[in-house]
Parts: structure tokens; C-alpha cells; sequence
């Protein structure tokens, strides 16, 4: 038995790889279905690894070629189990999903070549989470960028080309800032593994540590969508296809937040109060601009873009708090946030899997990502807007499901720590605290917005009105595992977090009771559906159901139609209003007269735009700068042989003078 | 040393040849004196061989200086005559500039070889006093092909630059082997009748042979 | 007594209590303004006939308009059971603050998405309104709430409100008091963030949320509010120190009077009462830790 359970990681991974050539054998759809269910089987595979791990911490699973110096061992340890059974479920249910799913798109999407990418960035990703060299978990990381790169152009419009170059971009310059950084830390030794570069990074001296420290943060924040360096996030996430965008945001980006805890907890000495609060300012950044333009977007698909990036912010928010008290020397507060932090990240990588498969199906349904577009789809689909809307409830961080449990540990244990004592302290974590307040509230906003314009009222467009493509079994059973899951991970909040500290920590993992307060999910969860169908009773008993009339809404007797129903730009119109400093919404009103003879008929057209200020501000002119320099470098250029060979000569002088 | 005189004349035809070289304007004297320094230098490789007692090399030299002194300038005198091309070179220095400039580069390139760790190594290399003048030869041709304007030239600078490298290898090994000598002699040979060709079809296109009207990239 | 008893026994004082407190909030208005206003348990013959009528629903609604109202009432029973309102050991302990902002948070969502399901423009302006207030009061209740709970040294509920704790246990609670004033008046739509007893839709923000429901549903709305107020202002009266006939007295009388000397602020405004709420919770929170 234990030789099966020890080559369950190496099975996994092979069936991964399997899945992937099966793929490129044909065209029909029979190797679709067969790459498809060989992923599935790794993923169930991987899960049972993890399980394995997680459950029995003293094993771990490893498989590696001769122990030559040259390669890598891959291992799995418990931190590392987490994150793979994120990966495994994630992308089993994405199989599963991609079946149904991808059959109904086969003139858009090359399935062969998508199969085969999906397999090679399942791969990847696994690759990076069990490996313990930098060399292997650089392998995974590139395997992983540029499948997923190419994954992104599957449609081949102009807008995916696009947004996958300057995914590109940013994913290769994140990549060479953590290839210099584990060289800068190995001392140029490559070939290291991990455990000699915790030895070498404990007698480093301070400067190097604090670049590694930037170029780490640098590299892993781009990858998880840390605002400045979110830019590519909004753009890729739509443009992929839906269960890649649900890959890819759901378990993608918490591939970057194990591999950036990876180097601070296992690799690098622990960070002082400044990096931490660097940590902190830049996740509270991310979590409030996130949830800025979640709340304003129009796009079904950025909308899930942008609060996936304020919910990474949350996340590296949480661990700021968390290395912040570990040098403080709270360390019970660092305990505590380091595990919410992780539970967090578990619970977004299950609703955001789901939500980004549910926007697969409406977007299908209604032709179209615009959210202006929608409506009254909970008619049309019930069952399926019944799922949804669980996971809505649950993205926006509302009791009894996951996320909130998440955030409940976290706001616990920094209402704990509220001290006269030390004041600094104090200040902090008061205003993280208002902060995340209010990123919570307005996080609400956003996903009520979602579903209610998308699912409810009168539908906004001829598609929306009339939808052929309803979800199938497979696509609405995958999402539909996933809306329990996040009520079910909530409610088994106290057991998962016990996990999580085994296998995070190093030392024994503090009580989940924060204090005197003790965590009881499912009496909560319990109480509120016996309160309702306690009302539910009274109303059977105190009035007559049958008594009921149906009739048009409200309409002040006029013939009202759905385009006088608010749409998704009125709806969010007060927060762009309250928040305009930070927005900087652009609105033009052009005024065109009609007629010649009176100006004061006129046909108005009014365009509210709105500007990303990282772009407008940031990204735009440093291009342009480069582009100017590189235009001034051009000029070397005239295309005169003799101008290059005097260059050549004068290069071949200096070189000899300055090597003697 | 018995050909020492011997060797120390070819040194010195080969030094001049090549600085005269370096300041002709006209093509058909430019590969007379190039066919002479390349004579030299085989002399000079067949005067070190019978000194160190490498009698093999002697035919080695022999084709040498039959591809060098008389091959190379016959192709090229007859692409010049075909193409039609001027015989009156082009260069950006009045040939008196254009000595003063050519000793100074072989003045520096001495100076500088003579700061090199090899050279300070004595005990290694056969013969010291040639180490620093063909590092002097390689410059001049390095410059000679930026200052002349038009593509024979800048040609012939380029097989000046060959000749020095041959001489630094003759200075610092003792010879090439047969192998890579003969490799590099037919790149040089082919690269003659190729610069030949395409000389003329620039002479064809451009109807001059200066090369800064090259400067444009065509579709 | 045991702690089921308690609860059972407070749920049902609360929700006996919910519609007179309404009811008296109206008759001293009424009163105030020079009006001889209707008597204060109209209200209960008002709920009760409001249950018998019929029920008209929009064509254009899905099974989201349905749950609404099932959902809005049982969190408000939720609210009434599960706070240590009457009895000091009244409350259930896991309930914590957090809970609480959760749980009002839910009950907003539920409403919100009642008033967009109708497909009208007044449903839609008053949930974009609704869901507004409720996001930007957000920070500033979890703040009140934490300030009360660094006093009460925990977090459940059962010992902020239960307690004993008062305005007086600290300075800095005066602020917070304050603050949660700000909350509660926003919370339970009253002046100056709305005025729940307008027809005008355009001034209308819960009111809108509800236009749409008529019968039994609307009376479960109504009951709904009725109770949240009611459980507001006993939380109010709790940490004054007052008894419960006392806050429910005075404390409709003071509403009223509020109500009857302010104006409801424009919408567009709100930013400005949402920061005072926010900056004086804040000051309240950090000067627990300064004096």
C-alpha cells in the first residue's frame, strides 16, 4: 500500500502529462473526452496525495530520478499539499466542466492544441508546488506563463492577442526578477535546493537580502495581481476562455502566493517591520482599488478580474499584518493571520473557480460579456441562478460561508491585539481594520451588482430574452461542487484551520479559539435557516398562499419596458460619484442638433469612460520614456559599414585597455 | 640563428608593405604591395620554420603565398576590370594623413601588445619581437577598412586583417595547424571572389563603389 | 433560568413590542407636529389586515422575489433571539460582532435584490441607494462595535451588551455612542439618511426596495424593519443603563423629536454623513487606547 500511496504524486503528475498528448491525437471530440477524463483522474489522484499528506503529516511523498546533482528531487510536504489539492479539485472540476463546455465551442477554440495547453499548465503549476530547488520551481513557473500565455490567445481576436502580449511582458519580467533573486541568494549556485538556500540566506548580509526581498516581491506580486503591477490581470482573465480564466484565477494566482511564502517562511530569515508594512500598504492598495473598479466595471468577466485582485489584496494584507506582529513579537496575532490568510486564499480559489465558470455559461447564453446586455436570466436558467447566487453570497464575504469565516479569524485576532501598550501597533491594525471594513462592504456591492443585474429583472437585450444554450449537466454539477464547497469549507471552519496550521507552521499551531472567542460555524448557519423556516411556518399558519394576483410591477400606469430598468452603470453611478477623485471616470456629453433651423433639438450622446490610473499615470509614460530613449539609441544606426567597424574597433581598444 | 637576417628582412618588407598598403589610391599598386607583404610574410613563416627545424611547413608557405599574392589579386584586378570599376580608390584621409594615421594605429597596437600577460610570458612563445607587430598589422587593417570609403579596399583591409592574425598565431604557436591554415586561406580566397561579385553588382546598381551609399534597407 | 428560556421569552417581548415601538415613533411625530396622529397599536390592526390582502406580483420577478421576505424577517428574528436585549444573559454567546455586521449585511443583500427583481427604475434606484449606505456604514459599524468590544475586553455580543457596559465606563465611549447613533439611523432608514414615510419615489430608499411587495409579503417587510428598529433602540437604551419600557418610551420620543427638527439630506451628500460617522468611530476607537 504504501508503494501505491507513494507513487500517487508521480501518477498524478504522469496523467497530467498523459492527458496532455492524448489531446493533439485528432480532431474529434473522442480525444477531447479522453484528455479530459485523464485529467480528471490525476486530479482525483493529486487530491488523494494531498489528503494523504495533510492528514498523516509525517509523510511525504517524493519522487525523483538517480540522485544526480542535475535533477531535481520532487517533494511534497505538507505546505505544499494545500496548495496541491487547490490545484487537483480545481482542475478536475475544470475537466469536467471542459467537456460539455468546449464541445459546444469547437469552431472558436483549436481543441487539440487547447487540451494540450491546459494539460501543459495543470503541469506546470504542479510541477512548481512540489518542487524544493529553485531550478525545478523555475521550470514549473515557465512552463506555467507561457501555456498560459498561449492559452489566452485560444480565440485568436485582436483584444486576446493584445492583452496576452502584455501578459506576457509583466509574466517575464516577474519570472527574471525571481530568477535573480534565488541567484542573488544561492550566490550564483544554481543548483541548490531549498534547505541550502535557507542556510545561505540565513548568513547573507542585509542589502542582499532586502533586494531578494523586492525582486521576490516583485516577481510573485505581478503574478498574483498586487496593484501596481495588476495591469494584465483585467485584460487576460476576460479574454481567456471561462474555465481557463477560472484556472488561472483561482489557482494561478495561488501558485504565486505559495511560491512568495514559500521564500519568507521556509527560505529567507524573517523579515523586519518595514518589509511587512510594505507587505501590508501595498495589499490594502490592491484591496481597495480592486474593489473600486469591481464595484464600476461593466464587463461580466473584468468585474471577476478586478475582485479577484482585491481579493489577493486581502490575502498579502493578511500576511503584512502577519510578518508585522511576528516582528513585533505578537506571536499569537502572527499565527493567527497567517493561517486566515491561507484559509482566505483556499475559500477565493473556490468561489472565484466557480463564479468564472458560471460566467463561462451566461456569457455563452447571452452572446455577449456585457453585463448591460443580461437580465432575467434566473427565469430562463433557475436552477443554475440558484448556484450562482450561493457563490455571489459567498465572494462577497456574507456569513455562513467561507470567505467570511476567513476574515471573522483575522478581524478576531486583530481585535485581540488592540493594546494600549505598545501604540504604534495599535494604529496599524486599527487602520487595517477600517480599511478592510471597508473593502468588505463595497465587496458586497460589487457582487450584488453581478448577480442582480445579470439574473434578475427583465432581460436587456434580444439574446438575453430568448437563450438557446442552457447549461448542461456536467458544466452545472462542476459549479455547482464548487457553491457547496464554499458553503461546506465554512462550515468546517474549525477543522480546516486546525490543518492548516499543522502543515503551515513550524512550531505547534496556536488554538483556533481567538481569546475567548470560539469559532462555531454551522450554529450560526443553523440558527439563520431555523429562523426562516420558522417565518416560513407562521406565514403558512397566518395567511392564505393561495390568495395571489400576477401583474405588471409598479409602473405609474404607464407602459414601462426594460430598458427603463437600472443597468449596471446606474447602479454603481453613487460609488463612481463618491469615489471620482480615485476613479477619475471620464463622461462626455456631445450634443448634436437635429435640424438646421432649431438648436434645441439635438440628439445627445453621452460616454462615461474609465480610466485605469495605473496606465494612465504610470505604465503609459514609462513606455514612452523607453521609447524615447530607445529612439535616441536608434540614431547609432545611420547603416554605414564603416560608422559600425569604428564602433567595433573602439569596442576591441577599450576591452584590451581595460582588461590590462 | 643562421636565417635570422633573413627572417628580420621579411619582417621588415612586412611591415612596410603593409603600412604602404594602408595609404595607396590606386587599386592595381594596392594589391602589388599587398601581394608582396603576403610574400613576406611567407618568407618570413619559411625563414622561423627552418630555424625551429619545421621543414613540412615549407610547401604549407609555399601555397600560402601562392593563394595570398597571386590568387586573391587576380580575382579581384579582374571583377575591378569587369565591373568597370575606377581604379582610383576612394578613402576619407589625403595619403599623407593617411601615413601618419597608419603609424600611430601600428605605434598603439605595439604599445599595447607589449602590456599584454602574454607577451610578459617570454619563456612561452617562439618568436617575442613578432607578437607585437602582428597585433600592430591587425589594427592597421581593422582601420584601413573603416577609412577607405569604397568595397575593394575595405576588402584588401580585410585581408591585411587576416595577414596579422596569421603572423600572431606564426609568433605566439609557431604556425597554425595545416588543417585550419588551409581553412582559413580558402574562406579568404572565397571571400575575395565573393566581395568581387558583390562589388560589381554595386557597381552595377549604385555605379560607384563607396559603400556609404549602402546605407539604406530596401524592401 | 436556562439560557433556551431566556431566549424563547425575549424573542417573543421583541416581537410583541416591534410594531407599538413603530407605532409610537408615528404618534409622537404626529403629536409634535400639531396632528392629533393615529394611536400608537394601530400598527398591529395595520400588520394584521396588511397579512389578509392580496397578493400582487410583478410578471417580471423570479424566485429571488419570493425568498425576500422570508430571508429579511428571519434574520430579523435571528437579530431579536440571539441579542442580549431584555435579559442580561439573554443573548447567544457565539454570536459575535462580527456575526452581526455579517448578518445585517445579509439582510441588506436580500432587500436590495427585491427592489432590482421588480424591473422598475424605482426599485432599482432605491437598492443602488440602499446597497451604498450599507457598504460605506460598513467600516464605521465594525469599527463602534469593536471600540464597545476593546471596553467589554471580547468580542461576543453577550458581554459588550449584556454586560453592563455603559457610556460611562470609558470617555471615549460618548464618540462611539454617537457614532452608533449615526449607524442606527442609517441602518433603519430614518432622517437623515431617509424617510420612510414618503410617497415621493425619488426621495424614497427602503421605501423604493419594498414598492413592489403588497400583502402578506409586505407585511413581513414592515414587521421586519419594525423589529430591526426596536432592537436598535433597546441596544441603545442597554448601554445608556435604562430599563426596557423606559427605552422604548424615550426612545421613540427622542426619534420622533429628531426627526421632527432635521431635514433628510440630499443622497448625494451622504459621503459627508458616512465620514463624520467614520471619523468620529475612528476617534472614538483610538482614544480608548490614548486616555
Amino acid at each position: 500500500m504504501s508503494l501505491f500511496s507513494q507513487n500517487l504524486l508521480f501518477a498524478s503528475l504522469l496523467f497530467t502529462l498523459f492527458s496532455g498528448i492524448c489531446a493533439l491525437g485528432g480532431r474529434s471530440l473522442v480525444f477531447h473526452k479522453l484528455s479530459q477524463g485523464l485529467l480528471l483522474v490525476s486530479g482525483v489522484l493529486g487530491m488523494l496525495a494531498s489528503f494523504k499528506v495533510l492528514l498523516a503529516p509525517q509523510t511525504v511523498l517524493y519522487f525523483g530520478l538517480a540522485s544526480s546533482e542535475f535533477f531535481p528531487v520532487f517533494q511534497l510536504d505538507p505546505y505544499g499539499a494545500v496548495f496541491f489539492l487547490l490545484i487537483s479539485l480545481v482542475s478536475f472540476l475544470s475537466a469536467l466542466y471542459a467537456v460539455p463546455y468546449l464541445a459546444s465551442y469547437q469552431e472558436t477554440y483549436h481543441l487539440q492544441s487547447l487540451n494540450a495547453l491546459v494539460a501543459t499548465f495543470v503541469l506546470g503549476m504542479q510541477l512548481v508546488v512540489v518542487s524544493q530547488s529553485p531550478m525545478a520551481f523555475m521550470l514549473g513557473w515557465e512552463t506555467m506563463s507561457l501555456a498560459s500565455f498561449f492559452l489566452v490567445v485560444s480565440d485568436r481576436s485582436h483584444e486576446s492577442v493584445k492583452a496576452a502580449l502584455l501578459y506576457l511582458v509583466m509574466t517575464h519580467l516577474g519570472a527574471g526578477a525571481l530568477l535573480i533573486g534565488f541567484l542573488l541568494l544561492a550566490q550564483g549556485f544554481f543548483f541548490a535546493d531549498f534547505e541550502q538556500l535557507a542556510a545561505l540566506a540565513a548568513s547573507a548580509p542585509l542589502w542582499i537580502l532586502s533586494v531578494c526581498f523586492g525582486l521576490f516581491f516583485f516577481g510573485f506580486g505581478s503574478k498574483a495581481g498586487l496593484v501596481p503591477f495588476h495591469v494584465w490581470l483585467p485584460e487576460a482573465h476576460p479574454a481567456a476562455p471561462s474555465h481557463i480564466s477560472a484556472l488561472m484565477s483561482g489557482i494561478m494566482l495561488k501558485v504565486a502566493l505559495y511560491g512568495f511564502l514559500r521564500v519568507l517562511l521556509f527560505i529567507l530569515p524573517p523579515i523586519g517591520a518595514t518589509a511587512s508594512l510594505f507587505i501590508l500598504g501595498f495589499g490594502l492598495l490592491s484591496a481597495l482599488y480592486g474593489v473600486l473598479y469591481a464595484v464600476v466595471e461593466r464587463d461580466f468577466k473584468r468585474t471577476l478580474a478586478f475582485s479577484s485582485i482585491e481579493n489577493i489584496g486581502l490575502i498579502f494584507t493578511m500576511l503584512g499584518v502577519a510578518f508585522f506582529a511576528q516582528s513585533q513579537g505578537l506571536e499569537g496575532l502572527y499565527q493567527t493571520a497567517l493561517i486566515a490568510a491561507i484559509f482566505f486564499a483556499i475559500a477565493h480559489a473556490i468561489f472565484k473557480s466557480g463564479l468564472f465558470l458560471a460566467s463561462g455559461l451566461i456569457v455563452r447564453a447571452v452572446h455577449s460579456r456585457d453585463l448591460e446586455k443580461m437580465g432575467g436570466l434566473a427565469r430562463q436558467m433557475p436552477l443554475f441562478s440558484m448556484v450562482f447566487f450561493v457563490l455571489c453570497l459567498a465572494a462577497a464575504s456574507l456569513p455562513p460561508f467561507a470567505p467570511f469565516f476567513g476574515e471573522w479569524i483575522f478581524f478576531q485576532s486583530i481585535l485581540q491585539n488592540f493594546s494600549s501598550q505598545n501604540l504604534f501597533v495599535t494604529i496599524v491594525l486599527i487602520l487595517t481594520f477600517a480599511v478592510i471594513a471597508l473593502v468588505g462592504g463595497l465587496a458586497i456591492f460589487a457582487m450584488v451588482k453581478l448577480f442582480a443585474i445579470s439574473m434578475l429583472a427583465e432581460p436587456r437585450s434580444e439574446a438575453a430574452r430568448e437563450v438557446h444554450e442552457k447549461p448542461r449537466a456536467g458544466e452545472l454539477f462542476s459549479v455547482a461542487i464548487l457553491a457547496f464547497l464554499a458553503l461546506g469549507l465554512g462550515l468546517y471552519a474549525p477543522t480546516v484551520l486546525s490543518l492548516i496550521g499543522a502543515s503551515v507552521l513550524v512550531s505547534s499551531p496556536a488554538e483556533i479559539t481567538v481569546g475567548s472567542a470560539t469559532i462555531q460555524p454551522s450554529l450560526i448557519f443553523w440558527l439563520l435557516l431555523g429562523c426562516v423556516f420558522v417565518v416560513w411556518i407562521l406565514r403558512r399558519i397566518f395567511s392564505r398562499t393561495a390568495h395571489e394576483r400576477i401583474y405588471h410591477g409598479w409602473d405609474c400606469g404607464q407602459p414601462i419596458d426594460a430598458s427603463m430598468e437600472y443597468t449596471a452603470t446606474a447602479f454603481s453611478a453613487p460609488i463612481r460619484f463618491f469615489f471620482r477623485l480615485i476613479l477619475k471616470t471620464k463622461k462626455t456629453l456631445v450634443a448634436q442638433p437635429v435640424v438646421a433651423t432649431n438648436p434645441w433639438i439635438t440628439t445627445r450622446t453621452a460616454t462615461v469612460d474609465l480610466r485605469s490610473i495605473w496606465m494612465d499615470y504610470g505604465y503609459v509614460p514609462l513606455g514612452r520614456f523607453i521609447i524615447g530613449m530607445a529612439e535616441q539609441v536608434k540614431k547609432i544606426q545611420s547603416g554605414n559599414i564603416r560608422f559600425y567597424l569604428l564602433l567595433m574597433f573602439l569596442t576591441l581598444i577599450l576591452t584590451i585597455w581595460v582588461a590590462l | 640563428m643562421t636565417n635570422s637576417l633573413f627572417s628580420l628582412l621579411m619582417l621588415v618588407l612586412f611591415v612596410g608593405e603593409t603600412l604602404t598598403c594602408f595609404t595607396l589610391m590606386r587599386l592595381p599598386s594596392l594589391l602589388r604591395f599587398y601581394a608582396l607583404s603576403s610574400v613576406a610574410l611567407g618568407g618570413l613563416a619559411i625563414g622561423l620554420a627552418l630555424e625551429g627545424g619545421g621543414v613540412h611547413l615549407i610547401p604549407v608557405a609555399v601555397a600560402v603565398v601562392a593563394v595570398k599574392a597571386l590568387l586573391v589579386p587576380f580575382v579581384i584586378k579582374r571583377m575591378a576590370e569587369r565591373s568597370g570599376a575606377s581604379l582610383r580608390l576612394v578613402s576619407s584621409l589625403r595619403p599623407s594623413a593617411s601615413w601618419f594615421v597608419g603609424i600611430g594605429v601600428f605605434g598603439s597596437g605595439i604599445s599595447l601588445a607589449l602590456h599584454s600577460p602574454l607577451y610578459q610570458m617570454n619563456n612561452m612563445i617562439q618568436t617575442p619581437a613578432l607578437l607585437p607587430i602582428s597585433f600592430g598589422v591587425i589594427l592597421v587593417g581593422l582601420v584601413m577598412m573603416i577609412i577607405r570609403k569604397d568595397l575593394l579596399s575595405q576588402m584588401i583591409g580585410f585581408l591585411v586583417l587576416e595577414n596579422g592574425i596569421a603572423a600572431f598565431s606564426l609568433s605566439a604557436l609557431g604556425g597554425i595547424p595545416v588543417a585550419i591554415e588551409f581553412g582559413v586561406y580558402s574562406a579568404v580566397l572565397i571571400g575575395a571572389i565573393l566581395m568581387a561579385t558583390l562589388s560589381q553588382r554595386v557597381q552595377n546598381l549604385l555605379g560607384t563603389h563607396d559603400t556609404s551609399h549602402l546605407s539604406e534597407l530596401t524592401d | 433560568m436556562s439560557l433556551t428560556i431566556a431566549v424563547f421569552i425575549q424573542g417573543i417581548v421583541v416581537l410583541a413590542l416591534a410594531p407599538l415601538v413603530t407605532g409610537l415613533v408615528r404618534w409622537f411625530k404626529a403629536r409634535l407636529q400639531g396632528r392629533h396622529g393615529a394611536a400608537p397599536w394601530l400598527v398591529y390592526f395595520t400588520l394584521l389586515t396588511t397579512l389578509k390582502k392580496e397578493n400582487v406580483i410583478s410578471e417580471s420577478r423570479s424566485w429571488v422575489f419570493r425568498c425576500v421576505p422570508f430571508v429579511v424577517l428571519g434574520i430579523a428574528l435571528f437579530l431579536s433571539l440571539t441579542l442580549p436585549i431584555v435579559f442580561p444573559s439573554g443573548g447567544i454567546p457565539q454570536v459575535d460582532l462580527f456575526v452581526l455586521a455579517g448578518v445585517l449585511a445579509l439582510s441588506s443583500v436580500f432587500l436590495v435584490l427585491g427592489g432590482l427583481d421588480a424591473a422598475t427604475a424605482f426599485g432599482g434606484m432605491g437598492a443602488s441607494r440602499e446597497m451604498t449606505i450599507a457598504a460605506l456604514i460598513e467600516p464605521t459599524t465594525l469599527i463602534t462595535f469593536a471600540t464597545f468590544a476593546s471596553v467589554a475586553g471580547s468580542s461576543s455580543l453577550q458581554d459588550i451588551f449584556g454586560n453592563g457596559i455603559t457610556v460611562i465606563s470609558h470617555p471615549a465611549l460618548l464618540l462611539s455612542f454617537v457614532a452608533l447613533v449615526l449607524i442606527v439611523l442609517a441602518e433603519n432608514a430614518r432622517y437623515p439618511v431617509d424617510n420612510p414615510a414618503t410617497h415621493l419615489e425619488l426621495t424614497m430608499v427602503h421605501e423604493a426596495m419594498v414598492l413592489e411587495y403588497s400583502g402578506p409579503y409586505l407585511a413581513m417587510l414592515e414587521y421586519a424593519s419594525s423589529i430591526k428598529l426596536t432592537v436598535f433602540l433597546l441596544i441603545l437604551g442597554n448601554l445608556v443603563g435604562a430599563g426596557l419600557l423606559t427605552t422604548v418610551v424615550i426612545g421613540s420620543f427622542a426619534l420622533a423629536l429628531f426627526e421632527s427638527t432635521i431635514a433628510k439630506m440630499r443622497f448625494f451628500r451622504m459621503q459627508e454623513y458616512m465620514s463624520i460617522a467614520f471619523f468620529l468611530a475612528l476617534a472614538g476607537l483610538i482614544l480608548i487606547f490614548i486616555i
